[in-house]
């Protein structure tokens, strides 16, 4: 193995890396090079680096690393994150136990390896009431998430008391306008943004979904923490995580979300106690829930728009976008279209 | 031998098309003339080769001649096809074909052109001379004076050619050689013409020579005509007018016809054939490779008849013209120049290669991938192979394109929807261009049939040509293979599920346009070698001289249009480009070219509305070839739709990056177009980056065209025929089994992505130093860019080449000599060519054991060699027998491992690579845990998935992974 990779492993807690045959014992996993980066790469292919899965003398693993480049600031801020996050005594089953070590050109970030049991393998075999009840326990870990964040990390700590969503939002949109989205459309969506209140400021993962959420040892774990607290407005985390269930994935906002949807369709009926609660935790009103939906489909049009996410998942959530666009210039308002019950 | 009657041998050394055309020349049957000239010269017999100018004036064709002739192994002398040959004035006479009907200056000019490019070309000014379809007049004698010809020989003694073009009669004419002046009939001798007339061996099978006049002139009769006198006497087998030719001629009635000249006392015997006839397909008279060796077989037969007869001098044309008239024998060389500048052939060691192509679309047709085709095969019959191809494209069957013969089985046999889909279509077309095209290699023996698609009925086509043949085959796909349509019925999955494994199995090779595309094709069939071969821009297509550009802005895009590539955003961003330039909307045109369905179009003419650019759109529908082009040239941006291309790369790219204006390509992220049309140095957006797009309009409305990288469209189809090429000859002449080995990358796509991921297992691997690696290669280096990118010096050996050299310089030597010193390496790797080095090595008598310590002797401690290649295991279970040669690491991982200590390394690793050695992307211990825990971290709920861990739990993961590799340390 490298000796500056296997020196890093060490520092990091890999102790099997100053072991001779250290090599034999890493899978490569997701290897796409560029590290440490050759000359002549595209940027985006350069940044991937590679991950490993360590194992012991025995050939069990014991720990997983991901390998990127040490000038990448979104993986240092990330690694840092969760270095700090994993030492917060409230977290210790939440967050797997993690360590950096880095070089002048190479990071590693190692964390425990846990058995591979990501809701997303069991969140197809759920029905809608167990589905909801492990959404619930998901949200309060992620919430529990945010407050220690807040407090272990003062980077993190909330710069005013509440976010005004028609602010927060106005990058978003400005992409989306360059992304040919007519300006009426963008105007009329930035009006209904202005005109709800401003709600309280909470952190959010930025990417909680099925895929990110481990069952180990009978708690829920985090992971992938690189979007956390990119993101501080209410109801974030909850609308990402709740269009991923056993049921069909029915159009966002007109049936599953907001307005009026088949009330007798189990997964319609769950979705909306799952947002309701949430809402209800935050003591938002439904003009207000429908402000954040708004400012979460603009967000993440947004979002998929500038990492080049393939069209197939961006279009789902900009085709919403403006639909609610085309709702709110035909006349209605934000209270109309929201969650009634 | 000076009184012994001569022999004379002509050879008509013309085009290959035999029509009297003047366009689409090619002349690619001189390649067979070494084995014609090496079959003459076993038998004594020196060959006079009558060269038209559209051989004359190709340099490497032209040296072949020369070559071929040195030393005065035969004359090159000049013939006349006045339709093609310069220079051109008005129209052609009528009888345009005959050069006697021309004017004498006209006919004197084209011989002096002729005469000079010869000379130029050969360094040989012509003496002798023969005219096209044996079109000699009088006026052509006095042509022959004033342009400094002694001889000729257009004379067919009792042959006429009236009803050919009014061409010349020369019954009557004397058999013997004799002398015209011009004034008079060509078939009237004059005691001291300046010219000596050499005629061809013409006249009848039977009867004293004397009475041929009488015979002729009967034969001739308006009465005997009638009845149909001289074929009755023909059938009848009391006398045939014959001419001493094997093309036309049986060999009995040759044989015939020399004892009635040898018994009349003729001075000469000439026999003469078409250059055209050499190659199959191209004369009438030679139409399979049977019938050119049975060509062979009659020259040979008719020269032992011939030595039985009477004795002969072998002599050209020019020395059987002085032998006979006492006259000095007139030399052809001349020594204007010591030493010519001469574009000589490609080594034409052995015979052509041939090859049939199968295609559903073929060029001029530009559909699909038809003239990624027309290109290659144009530029394979420039390298010296014989090129047939199958297609159901126009044209007339048997036609002549670019060196190519063109064969062809009409769509029309296609019944649509009849029967189970092939993907892209057409089972029927398929089935019967698939007797059609075993019938073509029944005639024609090609040494290797490649098939084309879409429409991949082609590839069936081939399937069904070759199986049995043994013939090989190979299959270019340019698209993914879409056999499992969801659209198709259950019986047509059914039959694809059949059909698909035996059709990929048993092709030796398949190609893919595009690196993606090659991942995708080795999922689909892993134990088929998938090579790639990228599709470029034919320069000789481009438009020559200047091109005025269109006024204002003008956006072109040529690819036609579809469902999955709309042209919406580009409407978008040109009506941003409107709204900031208003200035620019009388005049500014955003023009498509190519086909585009009806509802397509009416989709872009409502939105053309909607964004209020419908004055500025054009839709010019499909232009030919040389149009499209010529539109890209002169407009100021290109535009490449690309969407929903998946692997594919559409090749409207190349040809708006060759036209050099900045060019525009919508494609997604992870799109092999995006990789491409970087590394061409186009602008790639994204569908909804439409301010981006119009940002390329404003840069190119401001005059800001941007930097591209120099040579980065440089991509020629030559250089991929010649990749073509050196694949296609391991294919066709190769005895052994096929390597694994992969061809030299031909885009930087693979070097970026798969290139970057070998680059990382170097790092990871973790030589002793960065200085020097080796790569060991048989062929082109996979690997040596990749090196490059962390190696200060990296060696590449070519060891086909190296061991070739060395088995005959030092056959005493016990193991093969790397040419390094000791401990020059940090690494040493053998990608994907292990199974070929070792079948060198045992070529050479030596061990694979050999081989290895002659590795380790020069690495330095602490370094290693890597190897990879195909995994024995998976191949063996997912291979046919057709393809159980493609196993790149041959032994077991325990006979690998033990060679590897033997040989005196200190530490072995195995690992599996997967998807393949060429893009490691997953690399695992070859231990039992990690194999296993790797399936259970990777695995999902998939029913594939708990396959994969139930064979990891019961030890067999050592087939889940397609390839594998070795580090083993010294």
């Amino acid at each position: 193995m490298n000796r500056e990779l296997r020196d890093l492993l060490a520092a990091a807690g890999y102790a099997r890396a100053r072991d001779d045959d250290g090599w034999s014992g890493a899978v490569v996993i997701d290897n796409s090079g560029g590290v440490p980066a050759p000359p002549g790469l595209p940027e985006d292919t350069a940044r991937k680096g590679f991950k490993l899965l360590l194992l012991d003398r025995w050939g069990r693993p014991t720990h997983f690393a991901r390998c990127g480049r040490a000038t990448d600031v979104a993986f240092e801020r990330e690694t840092a994150l969760v270095d700090t996050l994993c030492t917060v005594p409230a977290l210790a089953r939440v967050i797997p136990k993690s360590r950096t070590a880095a070089s002048a050109r190479l990071r590693v970030h190692l964390t425990a390896y846990l058995p591979r049991g990501a809701y997303e393998r069991m969140v197809r075999m759920q029905d809608p009431v167990a589905w909801e009840r492990s959404v619930g326990e998901i949200l309060e870990v992620s919430a529990l998430v945010a407050r220690c964040a807040q407090e272990a990390v003062p980077a993190l700590r909330p710069r005013t008391e509440h976010v005004a969503l028609a602010e927060e939002a106005a990058p978003k949109l400005e992409l989306l306008r360059t992304a040919g989205i007519p300006s009426s459309y963008l105007d009329a969506l930035r009006a209904a943004l202005a005109s709800a209140p401003p709600l309280p400021r909470r952190l959010q993962h930025g990417d909680l979904w099925p895929g990110n959420v481990l069952w180990h040892e009978g708690s829920w774990t985090l992971i992938d923490f690189a979007e956390f607290g990119h993101v501080e407005v209410p109801m974030y985390d909850v609308l990402h995580m709740a269009q991923y269930h056993g049921g069909p994935r029915g159009p966002f906002w007109t049936g599953l979300w907001l307005g009026p949807g088949d009330a007798q369709d189990g997964w319609t009926r769950a979705s909306r106690r799952v947002l309701a609660a949430e809402a209800e935790r935050e003591g938002l009103s439904p003009a207000e829930v429908a402000a954040t939906t708004v400012y979460y489909l603009a967000h993440i049009s947004a979002y998929r728009l500038r990492h080049g996410v393939s069209h197939t998942y961006r279009e789902f959530y900009l085709e919403e976008l403006l639909r609610v666009a085309e709702a709110l210039l035909a006349g209605h308002t934000l209270e109309e279209l929201a969650l009634t019950h | 031998m000076p009184g012994a009657l001569s022999f004379v041998l002509s050879v008509d050394t013309e085009e290959d098309n035999w029509e009297s055309v003047r366009t689409g020349l090619s002349a690619e049957n001189v390649r067979e003339l070494p084995r014609f000239a090496d079959f003459l010269a076993r038998r004594g017999v020196r060959p006079t080769f009558f060269t038209t100018h559209e051989v004359a004036r190709r340099p490497w064709a032209a040296g072949l001649l020369r070559d071929i002739t040195a030393g005065g192994r035969g004359e090159i002398a000049a013939h006349v096809h006045p339709w093609n040959t310069p220079p051109f004035s008005g129209m052609p006479p009528s009888g345009g074909t005959m050069l006697c009907h021309y004017p004498v200056e006209a006919q004197a000019a084209k011989l002096g052109v002729l005469r000079d490019t010869l000379a130029e070309h050969t360094g040989l000014r012509p003496v002798s001379f023969r005219a096209g379809r044996f079109g000699a007049g009088r006026e052509t004698i006095l042509a022959l004076i004033r342009t400094g010809f002694t001889v000729d020989s257009s004379v067919t003694p009792f042959h006429s050619w009236r009803r050919y073009d009014d061409g010349p009669d020369f019954v009557g004419a004397p058999t013997s050689v004799y002398r015209l002046d011009g004034r008079g009939d060509l078939r009237t001798p004059v005691a001291d013409g300046p010219i000596i007339e050499v005629p061809l061996s013409a006249g009848y099978t039977r009867f004293a020579l004397p009475r041929w006049p009488r015979i002729a002139s009967l034969a001739h009769d308006r009465y005997a005509r009638w009845f149909h006198l001289p074929g009755v006497a023909a059938r009848a087998g009391l006398v045939q007018l014959t001419i001493l030719s094997p093309e036309v001629a049986p060999i009995r009635h040759m044989v015939a016809l020399t004892r009635r000249l040898v018994e009349g006392g003729a001075s000469h015997l000439h026999l003469f054939l078409h250059s055209s006839s050499l190659r199959p397909g191209l004369t009438p008279f030679v139409t399979s490779r049977a019938d050119l060796e049975h060509l062979y077989g009659a020259l040979d037969r008719y020269l032992d008849a011939l030595s039985g007869i009477a004795p002969v001098a072998f002599r050209t044309v020019a020395e059987t013209a002085a032998a006979a008239t006492c006259a000095p024998l007139a030399t052809s060389t001349l020594p204007r120049r010591d030493v010519l500048p001469l574009v000589v052939a490609p080594p034409q060691a052995c015979a052509p290669r041939r090859l049939l192509l199968v295609s559903y679309h073929f060029a001029p047709d530009v559909t699909g991938g038809a003239s990624r085709w027309g290109r290659l095969t144009k530029n394979l019959a420039r390298l010296g192979w014989d090129v047939h191809a199958l297609t159901a494209s126009g044209g007339a069957d048997g036609h002549l394109r670019e060196g190519v013969q063109v064969h062809v089985y009409p769509a029309g046999a296609v019944a649509a929807g009849a029967a189970p889909p092939l993907p892209g279509g057409g089972l029927w077309w398929g089935l019967g261009a698939g007797f059609e095209a075993r019938r073509l290699v029944r005639r024609f023996r090609p040494e290797v049939v490649v098939t084309s698609g879409p429409p991949h009925a082609a590839h069936f086509s081939g399937f069904v040509a070759t199986v049995g043949t043994g013939t090989s085959r190979v299959m270019d796909l340019y698209d993914v293979w879409t056999g499992r349509r969801a659209d198709t019925s259950v019986s047509a999955r059914l039959f694809w599920a059949l059909l698909t494994p035996p059709l990929f199995r048993s092709a030796r090779r398949v190609l893919a346009s595009t690196a993606e595309l090659a991942e995708t094709l080795e999922e689909l069939c892993p134990a088929v070698q998938v090579s790639v071969l990228n599709d470029a821009v034919d320069p000789e297509e481009l438009p020559r001289g200047p091109t005025p550009p269109l006024p204002a802005l003008s956006i072109a895009t040529v690819g036609g249009l579809d469902r999955d590539r709309e042209v919406k955003p580009v409407l978008r961003a040109l009506r941003l480009f409107l709204e900031r330039h208003p200035g620019a909307a009388t005049t500014s045109r955003f023009r498509i070219a190519g086909p585009a369905p009806d509802e397509v179009l009416a989709l872009l003419a409502t939105q053309a509305r909607d964004y209020g650019v419908e004055q500025q759109v054009e839709v010019l529908g499909s232009l030919p070839h040389a149009a499209t082009l010529e539109l890209l040239a002169r407009s100021q941006v290109a535009v490449v739709l690309a969407q929903h291309q998946g692997p594919r790369v559409p090749v409207e790219l190349y040809e708006s990056c060759a036209a050099r204006i900045p060019t525009v390509v919508l494609a997604e992220r992870e799109s092999a177009t995006r990789w491409e049309a970087l590394r061409l140095g186009a602008d790639v957006r994204e569908v909804a980056d439409i301010e981006g797009i119009a940002r390329t309009f404003i840069d190119a409305w401001n005059g800001i065209v941007p930097q591209r990288t120099a040579g980065t469209v440089a991509s020629t189809e030559q250089s991929a025929a010649e990749s073509l090429q050196s694949l296609l000859e391991i294919e066709g002449t190769t005895p052994a089994p096929p390597s694994d080995r992969a061809p030299a990358p031909s885009s930087s796509v693979e070097s970026i992505l798969s290139g970057e991921r070998r680059v990382n297992w170097m790092w990871l691997a973790d030589p002793p130093g960065w200085d020097r690696a080796l790569d060991l290669t048989v062929g082109p280096s996979v690997l040596e860019r990749a090196l490059r990118l962390r190696f200060a010096d990296v060696a590449t050996l070519d060891c086909a080449t190296a061991f070739a050299g060395a088995h005959g310089a030092a056959r005493d030597e016990s193991s093969p000599r790397l040419p390094y010193g000791d401990f020059t390496f940090d690494c040493v790797t053998i990608h994907g060519t292990w199974g070929e080095l070792l079948r060198l090595a045992a070529a050479g008598g030596w061990s694979d054991l050999a081989m290895l310590r002659e590795c380790r002797r020069v690495l330095r401690p602490g370094g290693f060699l890597y190897v990879a290649g195909n995994n024995p295991y998976y191949r063996r279970l997912f291979a046919s027998a057709a393809g159980a040669g493609h196993h790149g690491l041959s032994k077991t991982m325990g006979a690998m491992r033990r060679a590897f200590l033997t040989a005196g390394f200190a530490r072995v690793q195995g690992y599996y690579v997967s998807p393949s050695h060429r893009f490691p992307g997953i690399i695992i211990p070859s231990t039992y845990r990690a194999a296993l825990e790797y399936e259970r971290f990777s695995a999902g709920r998939s029913k594939q998935g708990h396959v994969r861990r139930i064979l990891a739990t019961l030890g067999l993961h050592r087939i889940l992974h397609p390839s594998m590799a070795y580090l083993v340390y010294r």
